[in-house]
């Protein structure tokens, strides 16, 4: 998997505000802005930062798995602090065996579950009245047949089996450099854009256009899409000299 | 054999693990209490006698008359009483109604009358044609009948043939779907189309059930007597006898 080149999207960007000194002087230059380049960075960290949370959000982007990272959670444990959504966590059913994908249960379901009374089972015993806890393997090495389980309401995580892992997306600032995919170079341009306009700018008209077409790669990254439209021309001149 | 905990738990099996709020367990107890309970009436309609077992006595003197009792069998309801010696044959004593108890206690035979019973804290009371010093000589076998259904308890073994508590199990659970407290559309969907297999199956559980039922080890037709019986001499009095008084 490729990742975008920041330094050429930052001199994308600057090239379309025609921020670049010397290129053109025309009304906009980077003597102008200040420091223009930290703030064409900041806003593209800003705009990557926006693309990584639109791909946490949905665990179905081809993105989302290397964007993740499994994490253990305990039992009855509120999930760490991420970004989006988490994925399916995969829970080891008993101590020394493989990992398994969870099934999805209510929280009562895992309490009761969990609390199976050895004297009197009511969930595992129905064949020779002896109890498989949640956690534990049967008489013939297989997993209880209420382990591999889980809920996660509000934020609360439970779950039946030995442990539990679960893929959630953390970002950092340093991801909006390493980590946005190379086919949505195009959204962190546009993204970027109205984040670098002032007032006094003329540039009011082209920003909300890019802004649009940033704010629907979004959605479509966001549904999943693994490309994007280019950055389109813009045929809507800046007045020389305002 | 099953215990209760077990056809608790196989009708949590049948209804994909509910949890313990949606379905708590002592419901469930109860839905296979009441389902046993109307088994165990089928059996006592049917023709054999599924509740009668037969037992050592305890026969203790009380006042006039004894208390008999079976040690581990709190109720009960006696239907018949033998008496012998310790090693001998047994023979059967004749059981007489309270009522009438003035016309049999002199015949040359053991007599004997039950009274009293659960309402009384003393238990079963039994009456004797015999002073105290000569029944206590002999040992008694009371033959009796167990209570119709007394709540079973989750470690007990239910009072049906093991070939017919996955009956039971598919009966409870069936009878249990309506009790989950459980509103979602994929629950109701689960329901819906799961009613319809397992009435298929105890269709045919039920057909067993009542195969069950009629059928007997019994022939079918008892041994009957010749029509010159009486010619061929030999009429026997299969009435008990006791050798008590020297006859």
């Amino acid at each position: 998997m490729a990742y975008a080149d920041t330094a050429k999207v930052e001199a994308h960007i600057a090239d379309l505000l025609n921020a670049q000194g010397g290129v053109w002087n025309g009304s906009i230059i980077d003597a102008r802005r200040g420091n223009v380049i930290d703030s064409i960075r900041q806003a593209r960290i800003e705009s990557g930062m926006e693309i990584l949370r639109a791909i946490a959000r949905n665990p179905q982007h081809g993105y989302y798995g290397p964007l993740s990272v499994l994490t253990t959670v305990a039992h009855n444990a509120f999930l760490p602090v991420h970004d989006g959504e988490p994925g399916v966590p995969l829970i080891v059913p008993y101590s020394g065996a493989a990992a398994r994908e969870g099934r999805p249960r209510s929280p009562d379901q895992i309490d009761s579950y969990r609390n199976d009374l050895s004297a009197s089972p009511i969930y595992s015993g129905a064949l020779d009245g002896a109890q498989v806890a949640h956690n534990q393997a049967d008489a013939d090495g297989r997993p209880s047949p209420v382990s591999c389980l889980y809920s996660l309401v509000n934020g609360r995580f439970k779950f039946t089996g030995h442990t539990a892992q679960i893929p959630l997306v953390q970002l950092t600032r340093a991801m909006a450099d390493t980590a946005v995919p190379e086919t949505y170079e195009p959204t962190l341009v546009k993204l970027s854009i109205p984040r670098l306009t002032k007032e006094g700018d003329n540039l009011a008209e082209i920003s909300e256009r890019f802004r649009a077409w940033g704010q629907e790669d979004l959605l479509q990254i966001e549904g999943g899409a693994m490309k994007i439209r280019p950055v389109p021309n813009v045929v809507l001149a800046q007045r020389a000299g305002v | 054999m099953d215990t209760m905990s077990q056809i608790i738990g196989g009708v949590y099996v049948l209804l994909r693990r509910p949890s313990d709020i949606q379905l708590p367990p002592a419901d469930v107890r109860e839905g296979v209490d009441d389902e046993l309970r109307g088994r165990v009436q089928d059996m006592d309609l049917g023709g054999r006698d599924h509740r009668t077992e037969t037992a050592l006595a305890t026969v203790a003197e009380d006042d006039i008359d004894y208390v008999v009792s079976v040690p581990g069998v709190p109720d009960f309801e006696p239907v018949g009483l033998e008496y012998g010696n310790t090693g001998g044959n047994w023979y059967a004593a004749t059981v007489v109604p309270l009522s009438s108890w003035p016309r049999r206690f002199s015949g040359n035979y053991l007599a004997a009358s039950f009274y009293g019973g659960y309402g009384l804290s003393e238990g079963i009371k039994l009456r004797l044609n015999v002073p105290p010093d000569v029944a206590g000589q002999h040992e008694f076998r009371l033959t009796y009948r167990l209570p119709l259904l007394a709540v079973v308890q989750s470690g007990e073994r239910p009072p049906i043939p093991a070939n017919h508590l996955p009956m039971i199990k598919r009966a409870v659970a069936i009878r249990m779907m309506p009790l989950v407290d459980n509103t979602s559309a994929e629950w109701i969907e689960w329901m819906n189309r799961t009613l319809p297999l397992y009435a298929a199956l105890q269709a045919k559980d039920e057909e067993r059930w009542r195969e069950y039922l009629t059928s007997s080890v019994e022939p079918y037709v008892q041994p009957i007597k010749p029509f010159n019986h009486y010619r061929r001499g030999g009429r026997t009095n299969a009435r008990a006898y006791l050798p008590i008084g020297g006859n």
